[in-house]
């Protein structure tokens, strides 16, 4: 990928980290030159565009990184948790101030300071506390501070990589009472705010702003992990009640056990910290940053192909009984882009976790609750479901018997028959349930006209 | 300015080829013009057997197609419109051909070789019965069945219950291997015909012009089960085999990728207007005589346009047909059973329903082997099953299934087509009120008449397709005693159009329940060979 090098250069700290690999990718489809101060240049992607610079916060400046440099983005931040015990906060800040001094300098008119929604004075953690004095230390020199909320998407990595791993493997999930809210930002919404500052796009009053942002409105830890496990592995984790202050107490634990990892006493520490109440909301100022950030769900939701090849899933393991073929299911999001736009079919949530559950509104069952356009839309997408499952070698016996007692399968036959029956019935249960759920909304509707 | 052929025939489907050879005997000019291009070489499936693609993990290039070609038409009334390799023969002809149809499934190929590109290969000869509204008899055609059939080659029997049905033919070649149930069923039949009979049921094996012998470059059938997606072997005849000969007589010329728009008088005879398939570019063909070949639909659309008979509503016929699916019992406990090896992939077996209140008396149909079809087209077909009860049941049954399609008379439609003044060609597809009612007898009839051989009709299996879909297509340009203006006379000359001949589908009187192919065929001959006669002496 070369783009067209339409902009002056930016320098990155944190180039490889989760946020600082993501926005180097932005910026360079931006059209710029990244100069990527990272603390293994060699963990860089390479890239034309891409200048590598060996960066360690607590060593001085490499000053050939700042040459011709119209921006400087500080994303690079200890998460080793070395900062609880009061070591690194010095170093970061000395960072922070020495990347100012170099704006200074080199006469870099952009100095942007990536912060946290947690900063202020009084915070809770740590972590809140020094990213707020950094802030204050680099505000007064024309710097920008810009606060992201719980950045999610993307590569899994960060804290985010930790809670999807959570979301993907646990058992079971915590809800933690009284609940940690989050106010979740999508890294892509970061990143354009990130590069709209560079590009100078808020203007000169942006020099010593601050920028909250993040989805306007809170959302609990625990809501966060559901919607992470069910719209990005569709999963359905048992959630499991917590106390908040079970939580504080092995915090409180950890944090004078030797040898337990700093990391993760850090981590306990900013969950005992985070806000519990909706009406700590911090006011967000996504706007006079040009972008508005989506919803959570809107965010975790799958893209066009990966929404295509969910749903090829789960028609062939409905349709042949069993799990295909990797290259099987592909085919048939191809299929699909090539004959019917492309547009994934919306599957209600239990069709998607359990395929069995298409029976009750397979376009042949008597009882049907769906509207007939609908119903042939998933007609034509079973008929490629079957018509592809059945090439596939893997399936080959949910197709044919090939040495397998007659006998079985028609008893099998039999039963199937018996679930058909079922089916109906609960189908026609499911009809009645929406009709008497809509004609009531439309008796509602007309007490409020 | 010199004429560039004594005869222009347009089209090289089975009716341009058949029409070819006795002009070129009689020493005529030929010059084809065919719409579509050439078919790239090498399009039949080169594995050994049906049973070997069924284990191979890139099978589905072969069934559904590098580009999915199979899911191109949801509506393809047959599995054999699907079939991926053929869908290019389709398309073209939708695309290019300005058809509008309302209710009807317009199928046309524009390709080189024509519809026999992906035809069933059913063949039967017209009787008395049959040519009963005809301007010609059994007589005038006879000795142009005996020459087609020679050169063709068709498999079949002189002996059993179907061969008065499908007409006596001495050039017969051995019949094809069946099926193990299709056996089961026609020695059951064999051996107690009474019950079917006093049901007006009457079974035997099938005619096909499918090679079963080497003959020259053509193989013959190594029943390998893959004929649906095409014969490597050149065993099933196809009007491209007919084409590679024409090409090496002197007196032939042949263009591809023309398509012929029109036609003009001139004082010679006719300009026959075309465009270049590729650039698009204006051409111009002149002869004395034209041959209308390119299909029931396309001819007429020429022949109206000459007439200039536009926005009139002119009637036409197809056959309707109904497919549905036999269970045959008798089959040994299915352990270790999986696709039956050697087996001919297309029709195995004829059948004829007779009862009097039919249109024409009878009814005609093919049955085929259940095992040489995709799985996914019985559960697709199963309407009354959810998808996964479908597949279980159909994992059961497909061994010891038969399918088969069954087609009524053609009186039974109500179709109309009208030349729109923009040149479209608008279709309007329908069946009279009673055909479902008759199609409805003729299932009660088969159904009485198989259960005394051990075979049950499957329930809901027996359905009229839509209107068109049995691609049976004629009497557009019906040829009558005394013709009016869109009809032609008894040698295929278009009233009104002195030297246009009609020698396809459209030319039928009527479109009887029986295949009509070899009839076609016969008939391109038979005018051919009057027009040759009148060609040499002038």
């Amino acid at each position: 990928m070369t783009g067209q090098l339409r902009n002056e250069p930016v320098v990155v700290t944190g180039a490889t980290g989760y946020i600082g690999r993501h926005l180097v990718a932005t910026l360079l489809a931006r059209g710029h030159r990244v100069h990527a101060l990272a603390r293994k240049p060699g963990a860089l992607p390479a890239h034309e565009h891409i200048v590598p610079f060996a960066y360690a916060m607590q060593r001085s400046l490499d000053d050939r990184a700042f040459v011709g440099a119209c921006a400087i983005v500080h994303v690079a931040a200890d998460t080793t948790g070395q900062g609880e015990r009061g070591e690194g906060d010095a170093v970061e800040e000395g960072a922070a101030a020495a990347l100012c001094d170099a704006a200074e300098r080199f006469g870099i008119e952009r100095f942007v300071y990536v912060s946290s929604l947690e900063a202020r004075a009084d915070a809770r953690s740590a972590y809140g506390r020094l990213k707020w004095r950094i802030e204050c230390a680099v505000r007064p020199r024309g710097g920008t501070a810009v606060r992201p909320g719980l950045v999610y998407g993307g590569a899994r990595a960060g804290l985010f990589g930790t809670l999807d791993a959570l979301a993907r493997r646990a058992p079971a999930l915590p809800a933690f009472f009284p609940s940690p809210r989050v106010q979740p930002l999508h890294i892509n919404d970061l990143c354009h705010a990130l590069g709209n500052l560079v590009a100078g796009a808020a203007g000169p009053q942006a020099r010593g702003a601050v920028f909250a942002l993040a989805q306007p409105a809170s959302v609990t830890l625990g809501q966060c992990l559901r919607e992470l496990a069910w719209r990005r592995h569709r999963r359905l984790p048992l959630p499991v009640p917590v106390p908040l202050a079970l939580v504080r107490l092995a915090a409180w634990l950890f944090a004078r056990v030797p040898g337990a990892p700093a990391y993760f006493s850090a981590r306990l520490a900013g969950l005992v910290a985070l806000r519990t109440k909706a009406s700590e909301d911090v006011p967000t100022s996504g706007a006079e940053l040009g972008v508005e950030p989506r919803s959570l769900p809107a965010g975790l939701g799958p893209g066009r192909r990966r929404a295509l090849v969910e749903e090829g899933l789960v028609l062939l393991r409905y349709v042949s009984g069993a799990t295909p073929a990797r290259a099987t299911v592909a085919r048939y999001a191809k299929a699909l882009a090539t004959h019917a736009a492309g547009r994934p079919l919306p599957l209600p949530w239990w069709c998607l976790a359990w395929p069995w559950a298409l029976r009750l509104v397979d376009p042949r069952n008597p009882g049907n609750p769906w509207p007939a356009v609908r119903q042939r839309r998933l007609a034509r997408r079973l008929d490629i479901a079957v018509a592809l499952a059945e090439t596939d070698r893997t399936l080959a016996s949910s197709f044919r018997l090939n040495g397998r007692s007659a006998g079985l399968a028609a008893l099998g036959v039999a039963g199937q028959l018996c679930v058909e029956g079922v089916a109906a019935i609960l189908s026609f249960a499911l009809r009645l349930v929406r009709l008497a759920t809509r004609s009531g909304r439309r008796a509602q509707g007309r007490h409020v006209g | 300015m010199s004429a560039d052929a004594a005869v222009i025939i347009i089209g090289s489907g089975p009716a341009g080829v058949a029409a070819a050879f006795p002009l070129l005997a009689q020493g005529c000019r030929v010059l084809m013009l065919e719409g579509g291009e050439d078919a790239a070489e090498g399009d039949a499936p080169s594995y050994p057997h049906l049973q070997d693609v069924r284990h191979r993990s890139d099978q589905w290039k072969l069934i559904v197609g590098e580009r999915y070609e199979a899911f191109e038409d949801a509506d393809a009334p047959s599995p054999k419109f699907r079939v991926p390799a053929h869908r290019h023969v389709l398309r073209q002809f939708q695309e290019r051909v300005a058809i509008r149809p309302t209710n009807f499934t317009a199928i046309g190929a524009l390709a080189a070789g024509g519809l026999a590109n992906i035809w069933g290969t059913g063949v039967s000869r017209f009787d008395d019965e049959d040519l009963a509204d005809y301007p010609i008899s059994l007589r005038d055609i006879a000795p142009s069945y005996g020459r087609i059939s020679e050169r063709i080659g068709i498999n079949g029997s002189n002996a059993d219950d179907m061969a008065p049905v499908l007409g006596h033919d001495p050039h017969l070649l051995a019949p094809t291997r069946r099926s193990g149930q299709m056996q089961r069923l026609l020695a059951r039949y064999q051996s107690r015909p009474g019950p079917a009979r006093r049901h007006g049921v009457r079974l035997g094996a099938a005619r096909n012009a499918v090679l079963t012998e080497q003959r020259g470059a053509r193989g013959g059938c190594v029943h390998c089960g893959l004929c649906l997606w095409g014969c490597q072997y050149g065993a099933i005849w196809s009007a491209k085999h007919d084409l590679q000969a024409l090409k090496r007589h002197p007196n032939f010329r042949y263009r591809a990728a023309t398509l012929a728009t029109g036609l003009a008088r001139t004082p010679a005879g006719w300009r026959v207007l075309a465009e270049d398939a590729g650039s698009g570019t204006a051409l111009g063909f002149e002869a004395a005589r034209v041959f209308l070949a390119c299909g029931a639909l396309g001819s007429a659309k020429l022949a109206l346009a000459a007439l200039a008979l536009h926005e009139r509503d002119i009637a036409f016929q197809t056959s309707p047909t109904a497919g549905f699916a036999v269970l045959v019992s008798g089959r040994k406990p299915a352990r270790g059973r999986r696709l039956e090896d050697n087996t001919f992939g297309l029709a195995q077996a004829t059948f004829k329903v007779e009862e009097p209140r039919l249109r024409r008396g009878y009814a005609f149909g093919h049955l085929f082997a259940g095992d040489t079809i995709q799985a996914a087209e019985y559960v697709r077909q199963m309407g009354s099953l959810s998808y996964p009860a479908a597949r279980r049941v159909v994992r059961v049954l497909q061994p010891r299934l038969l399918v088969g399609n069954c087609f009524l008379d053609g009186a039974y439609t109500r179709h109309t087509l009208r030349l729109a003044r923009s040149g479209e060609l608008r279709i309007n597809g329908g069946y009279a009120p009673e055909a479902a009612a008759h199609a409805g007898r003729v299932r009660k009839r088969l159904a009485a008449a198989l259960r005394r051989y051990g075979a049950w009709l499957l329930p809901g299996s027996f359905r009229l397709a839509p209107p068109g879909a049995d691609a049976h297509y004629g009497a557009t340009v019906p040829m009558r005693a005394a013709p009016r203006p869109h009809e032609a006379n008894h040698a295929g000359e278009v009233h009104g159009l002195p030297g246009v001949y009609v020698v396809d589908g459209s030319a039928l009187t009527r479109v009887p329940p029986k295949p009509h192919t070899l009839s076609i065929m016969a008939n391109a001959d038979r005018i051919a060979a009057s027009v040759a006669a009148a060609c040499a002496g002038s």
